[in-house]
């Protein structure tokens, strides 16, 4: 029993710091409320299956002295732990919270199952697997996620405004009517409850003891459900604003209509659950015949880890694994307030090169030319250029935690990217920088380029972050979080952790009603590269504010 | 009985089922093998074929038709699960059946939209049409390409020539048959950059041949046209006559366009004879409709071209007579002003000239053109001998009754162009108590008190509203009163009037410097960009 506490603590310790900076952000996103909900679904679900985790075969004697003999003889042991112990590091040295989670979960689902074999484990491993739904897609992949499942959204939508003779146009997945002016970006800012819905679908299946096939079936209907009725809320909206309507655009009136919505998804999505089982004789995962939990001894229901050598050995190593992430911590301090200041600090001077630069206080333009997409109430500043009456637009904004890959933001607003673009990056004459250059279509007579890359607190171009917010390069940047261990940091290393230093964006527009050519392609990278020497002329210090503290 | 009756209809369908099963067995039957030794022939297989597709289609419709009343040969349990699971099965059902049925009438909406983006063109709501044409380039529909047209056509009418090109570029390319309008456009853009000496003729000339034979048989006076300007641009005039001489028979312009050929050659009987010709035209299609303005004004300028003043100052008098409106007093303002270039030294300081600017002041309500030649009067690199002559002439003039407002209005003009802000006021005053409705005094004087200091901007604004009450129409007026709004401070109210100004009159490059100055003290600096980029 002491054994189970001792891995437990450590392996907590192991992850605290990327936990901490897990909670963080989802308590801190839109559908933060839905994390304590979830963590208490999940919970109810473990007590529902407890008996699982005291199963026993009634002939098996051996399971009855299990518990005395677990510890470092047993084989299984040592690769569990070497297991847990290197997924932790991995994580750690990644500094990736998302990572972290998951390497969490598996690190439970193997101490569940050291601790009550197999039946606990088959019991422990659904609510994992819950668990894990409660973020499923990695940062830089959601934001796509959710442009697929708008863009389904919204042209379902688009054919209800059809039926009801309703006239509209398209911007990539943001709809705008041709009664009034402006797109409705409000409305079409993203599919609501898909991740709670999921969620959900799984907790059922789970809680009821569904089939997995039954349960993944529940989670695709689920899947349409959402789009469907986010088309229906959205043609809802849109219906009223064509009607000149506005009291469904109060805040109160939106979330009504939200968890109208959700309630519906989660009916229809009963039904055709209860439909899929009149079709399909549903079986389950009930405990199999021959097990029985009763008739337990004390002793029985207790984890099976005894306290030993080889347990506090682990748990010694989890921790200092865990000890990694804090030294980050504190080596690396958060510097959103310097990345903001940076970006306030920025003065371009009134011409470069022959364009004439001018700044747009308070610009509302919804075509800001983001490379990186900001986070909401992020710093943004932008300025015109212009030459013989040609116009480019300049915008810096910061900051940028997620990396959901460049052109993001553009393909959310219909613009097409050739994929040669998409990843090319280029060297300017700095050898330290580089840069990512989309070439834009969209409708026919649209077109543009826009170039772009990170800066960090102290000016240094950044490019983007992987798929769990790591580098692309992670041998380069294991290196680097390797030196940063040892003492040799530098700033760089640190500026894709996610529990370090937020990055900003800066990027150069030119639209054109074609496609670019070779000469224009070459200008805008030009004047690129001489706005880069000048936000770089004044880098702020870093080590003259500093405050560690995680994920800001 | 209510038993009987619940199960009918699945067992009708079985019946039927099975006795097709039955039909098939008795075909099938004798093409069987009696024996291990007996080969069947293809053929005797082959010919089941045909029948076998469809007998599996009714047995699979068959299932799909019972699947509604399989609940009633459920277990109960699961006969619950299939109540509960009705609203899903509906809805999905009804999606399905929405989805198929929006693929048969999507060309339908699409219609719908090409329609409304036309009428909208047609309103010259430019901005409504171009929001119709997005949805419309973005669909797959066999009347995409026509959708892509009037998307073209909206954003060269909004200006957008980039665009608009880019567009008619996808759907009528240089190598390929595209739509026809498409290419008559291109035709018609390539024609345009010839005639204005833009771009490479020996590139040029190819694609607009291309785009002219792409563009079917010419059918109206607009295609002959264009045949006649590629033919003129290739120098081959008397195929350029003959186009022109087609196309002139239903538009009387084109006459006018074969006079300028004939001119250029020296050939004046001919040119006579075409301007005649074009004035016949007019003449008769304005006897068809009198009220017509545009056939009276291009009646008055023909017959302008071929001298006959007299002739062409009465048609354009009686169109006064008929409807006094901007329009037509700007053209009998402009031939005043083109008798001023044509038979006199227009350089010079004359009673002649003098009094030809005078009539064309008298009916210019739009001050700018007329206002132009006046300040070509009052040039400085004029000799203080001829500033001294046209003072007298003017001077003459004020004791002429009918003249003597108009002579007063010179004469302040002249003084404000000699920075005598005093005496110019006093002038204008004197022309606007001979004459309260003299607009362009009003314009004049209000401008004349911004000038002054300190700044008079009340009684400004209090001039300009007055002009403007009496001719509502003057669009110079109006944007006199845009720019007394802008110089008091009331932004709003001066964007309002610039842009009605601007609506109205868009070629007025100083309007749109104005409206650049609005918009930059707004802080809109992306609208008084682009309105500064047209000011140049």
């Amino acid at each position: 029993m002491a054994g189970f506490f001792v891995l437990l603590i450590s392996g907590i310790c192991a992850h605290a710091s990327l936990l901490l900076s897990f909670f963080k952000e989802r308590l801190g996103a839109s559908d933060g409320l839905f994390v304590p909900v979830a963590i208490g679904v999940a919970a109810l679900l473990i007590w529902l299956r407890r008996k699982d985790f005291f199963a026993r075969r009634i002939d098996d004697v051996e399971d009855s002295v299990r518990y005395q003999r677990v510890h470092g003889s047993v084989p299984g042991f040592w690769v569990g732990a070497i297991l847990c112990a290197g997924l932790a590091l991995m994580s750690n040295l990644l500094g990736s919270a998302h990572l972290g989670w998951i390497t969490f979960l598996v690190f439970l689902g193997l101490l569940v199952y050291l601790s009550y074999g197999k039946y606990g484990y088959s019991g422990a491993v659904p609510v994992l697997v819950l668990l894990y739904f409660m973020k499923p897609i990695p940062d830089a992949w959601e934001p796509w996620v959710q442009l697929g499942f708008q863009w389904a959204a919204s042209r379902m939508a688009g054919v209800i405004l059809d039926f009801l003779s309703i006239f509209y146009y398209y911007e990539g997945v943001v709809l705008g009517l041709v009664s009034q002016e402006g797109l409705a970006v409000g409305v079409c800012n993203g599919v609501r409850s898909l991740v709670p819905a999921v969620f959900l679908a799984i907790a059922w299946g789970v809680g009821c003891r569904y089939h997995w096939f039954r349960t993944f079936v529940n989670v695709c209907q689920m899947l349409f459900w959402v789009v469907l009725f986010n088309a229906l809320r959205i043609a809802l909206l849109m219906w009223n604003q064509d009607r000149g309507g506005d009291w469904m655009e109060s805040w109160l009136a939106t979330s009504i209509i939200e968890y109208v919505s959700l309630a519906l998804i989660l009916f229809f999505a009963w039904s055709g659950d209860q439909l899929f089982a009149s079709i399909v004789e549903p079986a389950s995962d009930a405990l199999p015949e021959g097990v029985i939990d009763s008739g337990l001894r004390d002793v029985d229901r207790k984890p099976m880890v005894a306290m030993s050598a080889w347990t506090v050995s682990v748990g010694i190593i989890l921790f200092l694994v865990g000890l990694i992430s804090v030294r980050c911590i504190a080596i690396y301090p958060w510097q959103g307030d310097l990345l903001r200041d940076r970006i306030l600090s920025v003065q371009l001077p009134g011409e470069i090169d022959g364009w004439k630069i001018t700044e747009r206080p308070n610009s509302n333009d919804t075509e800001r030319p983001f490379v990186f997409f900001p986070e909401y109430g992020s710093t943004v500043r932008d300025w015109t250029l212009e030459r013989e009456g040609r116009v480019m637009r300049l915008s810096i904004a910061g900051s940028c935690r997620r990396y959901p890959g460049m052109g993001w933001f553009w393909k959310w607003n219909g613009w097409d990217m050739g994929l040669e673009s998409y990843n090319r990056m280029d060297k300017s004459k700095s050898a330290s920088r580089r840069y990512a250059l989309l070439e834009l279509t969209r409708l026919p007579g649209e077109a543009g380029a826009v170039v772009g890359c990170g800066i960090g607190p102290q000016g240094v171009s950044i490019p983007n972050g992987g798929i769990f917010g790591v580098n692309d390069n992670i041998v380069e940047f294991l290196g680097n979080a390797i030196n940063a261990v040892i003492g040799t940091a530098t700033i760089d290393a640190v500026a894709r952790q996610s529990h370090g230093t937020p990055v900003g964006s800066v990027s150069l527009y030119r639209k054109s009603a074609r496609k670019l050519d070779t000469d224009q392609i070459e200008e805008l990278k030009k004047v690129f590269d001489q706005v880069l020497d000048r936000i770089d002329a004044n880098p702020i210090d870093a080590t003259a504010k500093s405050a560690p503290s995680p994920n800001g | 009985m209510f038993h009987f009756l619940r199960e009918l209809p699945i067992v009708t369908l079985r019946a039927i089922s099975d006795g097709i099963e039955w039909l098939l067995v008795a075909i099938w039957k004798p093409f069987q093998r009696e024996s291990d030794e007996d080969v069947r022939p293809w053929y005797k297989t082959a010919i089941l074929l045909p029948l076998l597709i469809p007998y599996l289609l009714f047995r699979l419709a068959l299932g799909v038709l019972a699947f509604p009343f399989r609940s009633f040969f459920l277990p109960p349990e699961r006969r619950r699960h299939y109540l509960r699971g009705i609203p899903a099965m509906l809805v999905v059902t009804g999606g399905v059946i929405g989805l198929v049925g929006y693929l048969f009438v999507h060309d339908r909406i699409i219609s719908r939209y090409i329609n409304r983006a036309r009428g909208e063109l047609v309103r010259n709501d430019v901005e409504k049409s171009i929001e119709y044409g997005r949805r419309l380039v973005t669909e797959r529909s066999s009347l995409n390409t026509e959708g892509k047209f009037l998307y073209a056509v909206s954003l060269a009418q909004q200006g957008t020539v980039e665009g608009s090109l880019a567009v008619l570029e996808e759907i009528a390319p240089d190598n390929s048959t595209g739509f026809m309008p498409a290419h008559q456009m291109r035709a018609m853009e390539f024609g345009r950059l010839l005639s204005a000496g833009e771009g490479p003729r020996e590139e040029l000339l190819p694609k607009m041949l291309w785009h002219l034979e792409q563009s079917g048989e010419a059918r109206d006076e607009r295609m002959h046209g264009l045949w006649a300007t590629y033919y003129e641009l290739m120098g081959e005039k008397s195929k350029a006559i003959s186009r022109l001489e087609k196309a002139g028979k239903t538009n009387p312009a084109f006459f006018v366009k074969l006079s300028e050929i004939y001119r250029d050659d020296g050939n004046e009987s001919m040119e006579q004879r075409s301007l005649s010709e074009a004035a016949q035209g007019y003449s008769d299609r304005l006897r068809e409709n009198p009220l017509s303005k545009n056939m009276r004004i291009q009646l008055a300028l023909t017959l302008a071209r071929q001298k006959k003043w007299a002739d062409a100052e009465g048609v354009l008098l009686n169109g006064v007579q008929l409807h006094r409106d901007k329009e037509t007093l700007e053209t009998l303002a402009d031939f005043y002003l083109m008798r001023l270039k044509e038979e006199t030294d227009s350089d010079a300081i004359g009673a002649e000239q003098l009094d030809l600017l005078l009539r064309a002041l008298r009916v210019d309500v739009n001050h700018f053109r007329t206002y132009a030649f006046l300040s070509k009067l009052f040039d400085d690199s004029r000799s203080d001998e001829e500033l001294r002559d046209l003072r007298e002439l003017l001077e003459e003039r004020l004791v002429d009754g009918g003249n003597a407002a108009l002579a007063h209005f010179g004469l302040g003009c002249w003084f404000l162009m000699q920075r005598s802000n005093d005496q110019g006021q006093w002038h204008l005053k004197q022309a606007m108590a001979l004459d309260p409705i003299f607009v362009v005094a009003c314009n004049n004087l209000a401008f004349a008190y911004i000038l002054s200091e300190p700044k008079r901007l009340d009684e400004s604004f209090s001039l300009v509203s007055t002009a403007l009450e009496f001719a509502p129409e003057s669009t110079g007026t109006r944007e006199m009163l845009g720019t007394v709004q802008l110089e008091r401070g009331e932004l709003d109210g001066a964007l309002e009037t610039l842009l009605r100004v601007v609506s109205e009159n868009a070629g007025s490059k100083g309007t749109h410097a104005k409206l650049a100055r609005v918009y930059r003290e707004r802080g809109e600096i992306e609208d008084a960009e682009k309105h500064e980029a047209l000011s140049k």
